[in-house]
């Protein structure tokens, strides 16, 4: 009787309170609808348990990372197979074996096996997969292949660095040749292939022949990316691109023709188009609006290598923070179960991670009946193909953001900028830099926490010790000791305030010398972290070099137009407060708004500055404009490029800088005002002409607001982060990598919280020493009427 | 003679009188000529804005940047604000919520710890003094680690507390240092006289102070104000829950989803700056009066 009560209670009780599951995915817009169907499916039958999606648009491993750590982090995340191990070996994870092992219901073996060992980490399995998305698969437009007379792509094409002519269709490199057709000046006007972006293309002809950029998968300690046969797949990717224009190049087609790949094979312009299945939703009907037959074919193998393909697919995963472990299972083999799987893949958007569903004719894969009506594609053995080939480059934790760096920078080779070996060599020379430092990491001593805390008090008791020592034997009467109450009773939020200024200040400086991502045990590196930021880190400098650039340039310019604007405010016109408004405004335009417009602006196409630069027809030259920029862009005869050219996005920066000036404005216009007429009549008088009085009293006696202006200046350029991480996220080739673009990144997305600590430090310093000698300078320059104040 | 000599003076004054008004007119022109030129260029970015916003994608397509819509069309906003993920009335509404908050607060407090540096004498003043110029240096970088270590500690992240909480210890030394300034300014005697009358120091910084401080304070307020709205970092260190999110994030979020749909975008940017540029136009007066007496020194 007690325990049937007491089962009873219990199960009310697990009724009562609804468990509230948060579930952050990064799908795309167009699948959110249909993943919250899925829920609300799954609500309905698990009526204890409710789920709260969420979607991130920045990285979702770096959110949820940060959010571990700040101990919000959500039950349930969608993960990648190239990614989820950040969070896995942190222990941001749990693993589902035990979870497996007592659910009889989910039967691992009907999952594709490729996908389960992507997610297998250190021998435990930490993602349900929900579907698989190898990216493998070529589509090709029959219709370029009939009028060129060539047999479509067959099952057992392959590839090398050198073209076969022998072995004509069979042969990758012959197709993407024959399939190209260039006009009379030589510029292509239909190019063989492509992939859908840039980096996939590299990472595909990696991965095909075997080839990586570091020596071995389990503790890599040499960068290879200057080994002979690793430069000769470069060498083959730049030159389809650059050399042979058989591949269009990935900045002309999204920067100028303003399009992006698939468009472009939409339109016919490209024979094949490498890619995933989820573009099979889209081409049907696209496609098949335009009467073009199309097919998929398997992206072919090196020839002599196992054959792998890219991976690809998400799958769920539970964090081990969450308290609803139990509900969040429930929830994970509902979402990565047959019902979801089917409800996702009736809708088009992913291939079944359980082979069986992947295989079932009408879910995901057509019917006999509609591929006899001519539904595409007909080659439906290369989707299991593809997906059962998924493979993936294995390295240790340590490795990874040497991974990343190599990533970003290896594959800007296919831009053409530089010759591949010499690209190469940069990118062997800054990897294994970043490797040597990764090595050292991984070996230091725990972070010494109560002598930290120890020395962390010392600070504060020297800081209050230098403010009252001196003060110690005044003796104060009775009506002082009144004031100094109330005195300090004022100061209370201000107490409250150094104590979050202050313990902050130190507890970075304390974190700079450590190494830590706030999730793992910090380790004590000494002063190690400014030791390779000054000597090793080349980020920092650069970081350094595009802040000094962007500051002596626009400071100065900006200051100029401030004071060009003030004294023109400060003319006695009707209707002058309406123009100082319009000047004023943009400064005080939201920053991301404005980053915004101004891609807008700088849009090389039909942005509102080149159409100015080179008329609506594209060949106009205003005021030589177009020649100087060629020049500076480095690519004479084409519209500049604004934000994807490292060297015209930061004039693009300064520009958009000075549109803000109207703040630096109104504060020379304080000052201008603040001059007494009397000293131009007296100098008029005298007979000073308008530029004489402008130089002996306008400038003498604004020189202290155009101090004031020069220091936050130079303290605001420091600090530019906004436009930057809004427009362009650091690039073109680290060309806008900001100081505090840098550091964000490094501590909120790498996770490197003391090396950005030591940063951040380094760059109190350097702000330092800059007003220090903009003080010592002052001297010279400004003058304060009635001496200094 | 002396007769002469005044009368040919007055003759030549009044010739040098008419060149000064034709060189005046001319002068008069040129500024007006040039106001013009930088009010067009300086708002040509905003038009661009505007006019994509007013165009359906295929107008955007196939017209040129700067030419107005020949049939203006409000759905964008609409779209906009309907949009299912991005819930633009929400956002605007805790954009709304911390801006008021946090001018709320900087102003108060601020004004509340200038006022003892200002005008009492107490223990160790001069030091706190140069204490709080010190941090007026060091870059937001410092903290953002440690603080957001702290505030995630605290469990505040995720909700609003970082943003409301510290924006009632003092203001920043900025704030303060600036109506300190101005304060100096005030007389006196003002103090003197209500000090005579038994006023005590809370009563003097209420009734004497704060009210002589009006054009300080808005300018103090209005950049807070400006400053919470357009506050990028803090939402997107602490702020997950999109239904937590401001406007800048909401307007960041949307443009990763709508990568290329301009008409949209430049839609909810006219959307997220209108407020600001209202509430600049109604402030512009005493805000413009502030600076100019602070004198920006």
């Amino acid at each position: 009787m007690a325990a049937a009560l007491g089962l009873l209670m219990a199960a009310t009780h697990g009724f009562a309170t609804p468990v509230t599951l948060r579930y952050i995915v990064g799908d795309g817009m167009e699948t959110l609808p249909t993943i919250e169907r899925i829920c609300r499916e799954f609500e309905a039958r698990h009526p204890g348990i409710k789920i709260k999606l969420e979607r991130v648009s920045e990285d979702l491993n770096s959110k949820v990372l940060a959010q571990f750590a700040g101990n919000v982090a959500p039950d349930v995340i969608n993960v990648w197979p190239d990614s989820y191990q950040m969070l896995a070996a942190r222990g941001v994870l749990m693993p589902l074996d035990e979870f497996i092992a007592r659910t009889p219901q989910v039967d691992l073996n009907l999952y594709y096996p490729s996908i389960l060992s992507l997610y297998t980490y250190d021998h435990h399995l930490y993602a349900l997969p929900r579907e698989v998305a190898p990216v493998a698969l070529v589509y090709y437009n029959k219709k370029l292949f009939d009028e060129a007379g060539i047999p479509y792509p067959p099952d057992d094409w392959t590839w090398t660095t050198e073209e076969r002519p022998a072995l004509g269709p069979r042969d990758f490199t012959w197709m993407m040749r024959s399939l190209t057709k260039k006009n009379a000046a030589g510029r292509s006007v239909q190019w063989g292939f492509t992939t859908a972006w840039p980096q996939l293309y590299f990472n595909t002809l990696m991965l095909t022949s075997g080839r990586r950029l570091w020596d071995d998968e389990e503790r890599p300690t040499k960068i290879t990316a200057t080994d002979p046969e690793t430069l000769r797949v470069m060498e083959y990717a730049s030159d389809t691109i650059n050399k042979h224009r058989w591949v269009p190049s990935f900045m002309e087609v999204t920067n100028q023709m303003q399009s992006s790949m698939r468009d472009e094979f939409v339109k016919g312009r490209i024979a094949m188009y490498h890619s995933g299945a989820w573009e099979i939703r889209k081409f049907r009907r696209e496609l098949g609006a335009q009467g073009i037959d199309w097919d998929i074919a398997l992206f072919p193998g090196y020839e002599g290598q196992p054959y792998r393909t890219v991976a690809g697919g998400a799958g769920l995963a539970i964090l081990s923070s969450s308290r609803h472990k139990e509900a969040a299972w429930t929830f994970v083999q509902y979402m990565a179960g047959e019902p979801a799987m089917r409800a996702i893949a009736e809708a088009g958007f992913g291939m079944p991670a359980i082979r069986r569903l992947a295989l079932e004719p009408g879910l995901w894969l057509p019917t006999q009946e509609q591929l006899d009506q001519g539904l595409r594609p007909s080659n439906v053995g290369a989707l299991d193909a593809a997906a059962m080939a998924m493979s993936m480059d294995r390295f240790p934790e340590y490795f990874r953001d040497v991974h990343n760096g190599l990533q970003g920078t290896a594959f800007d080779i296919l831009s053409g900028s530089r010759p591949p070996r010499e690209h190469m060599e940069t990118v062997q020379r800054d990897g294994q830099t970043r490797l040597d430092l990764a090595l050292r990491r991984t070996n230091d001593p725990p972070f010494p926490t109560t002598a930290a805390w120890v020395f962390g008090l010392l600070i504060v008791a020297g800081m209050v010790a230098w403010v009252y020592w001196p003060e110690r034997g005044i003796a104060y009467t009775r009506g002082q000791k009144k004031e100094n109450r109330s005195a300090y009773l004022f100061l209370i939020p201000w107490g409250f305030g150094m104590g979050f200024t202050l313990g902050p200040m130190i507890y970075s400086l304390l974190m700079s010398f450590s190494d830590t991502d706030l999730i793992r045990p910090a380790h004590w590196v000494g002063v190690r972290n400014y030791s390779d930021a000054l000597f090793v880190d080349p980020g920092f400098w650069n970081s350094l070099r595009v802040t000094f650039y962007y500051s002596f340039l626009s400071i100065p310019l900006g200051l100029m137009t401030a004071l060009a604007l003030a004294l023109l405010l400060n003319q006695r016109v009707r209707g002058m407060p309406i123009y100082r408004a319009i000047f004023y405004i943009p400064s005080l335009a939201s920053g991301v708004a404005t980053g915004l417009i101004w891609m807008r602006v700088f849009n090389p196409e039909n942005g509102l500055l080149n159409r100015v630069i080179y008329g609506a027809d594209g060949q106009g030259n205003l005021l030589g404009l177009a020649t100087l920029l060629g020049h500076l862009s480095g690519k004479p005869g084409e519209p500049v490029n604004w934000l994807g050219n490292e060297h015209t996005v930061m004039p693009a920066f300064i520009l958009m800088g000075l549109w803000g000036a109207g703040g630096g404005t109104i504060i020379l216009l304080a000052g201008l005002q603040g001059i007494s007429q009397n000293y131009y009549e007296a100098a008029t008088l005298d007979g000073a002409n308008a530029w004489r009085r402008f130089r002996s009293v306008t400038l003498p006696l604004l020189t202290p607001s155009l101090f004031f202006s020069l220091v936050t200046g130079i303290i605001g350029s420091f600090q530019v982060f906004t436009q930057a991480f809004v427009m362009t996220g650091g690039g073109p080739n680290s060309a806008t990598m900001f100081y505090m673009l840098n550091v964000y990144r490094l501590a909120f997305q790498s996770l490197q919280m003391g090396y950005a600590s030591a940063l951040a430090w380094l760059l109190f310093v350097i702000i330092l020493v800059f007003t220090v000698i903009q003080l010592k300078l002052a001297n010279r320059w400004v003058y304060y009427e009635g001496g200094l104040k | 003679m002396a007769y002469s000599v005044a009368r040919s003076d007055t003759i030549q004054f009044a010739r040098a009188a008419r060149i000064g008004r034709w060189y005046d007119r001319l002068a008069k022109f040129g500024v007006w000529t040039l106001l013009l030129a930088g009010s067009i260029m300086f708002m040509l970015p905003m038009y661009i804005m505007l006019c994509v916003a007013l165009k359906t994608p295929e107008q955007v397509a196939a017209t040129s940047p700067w030419e107005w819509p020949a049939t203006p069309t409000w759905e964008n906003f609409l779209t906009v604000l309907s949009d299912p993920v991005v819930h633009f009335g929400r956002l605007f509404g805790n954009t709304l919520f911390l801006a008021v908050a946090q001018t709320f607060g900087v102003t108060m407090t601020a004004a509340m710890v200038a006022y003892p540096f200002a005008r009492l004498s107490f223990r160790g003043r001069d030091r706190l003094f140069i204490v709080l110029l010190g941090t007026m240096m060091l870059p937001g970088a410092v903290t953002m680690i440690p603080g957001y270590v702290i505030i995630a500690k605290l469990g505040w992240v995720n909700t609003f507390l970082p943003f409301v909480v510290p924006a009632f210890f003092g203001g920043g030394a900025f704030n303060v240092f600036l109506l300190r300034q101005f304060f100096l300014g005030i007389p006196r005697e003002m103090d003197e006289a209500a000090k005579i009358d038994g006023a005590s120091n809370a009563v003097i910084f209420w009734k004497v102070i704060l009210p002589n401080a009006g054009p300080a304070l808005a300018t103090v307020g209005v950049f807070t104000f400006m400053g919470s709205w357009r506050d990028f970092m803090g939402p997107l260190l602490y702020l997950n829950d999109p239904e937590k999110q401001t406007l800048e994030m909401g307007l960041r979020t949307f443009q990763t989803m709508q990568e290329t749909q301009w008409h949209l975008l430049m839609a909810a940017s006219v959307l997220v700056s209108l407020p600001l540029l209202i509430m600049f136009l109604l402030s512009q007066r005493y805000f413009v009066r502030g600076i100019l007496l602070s004198g920006g020194k």
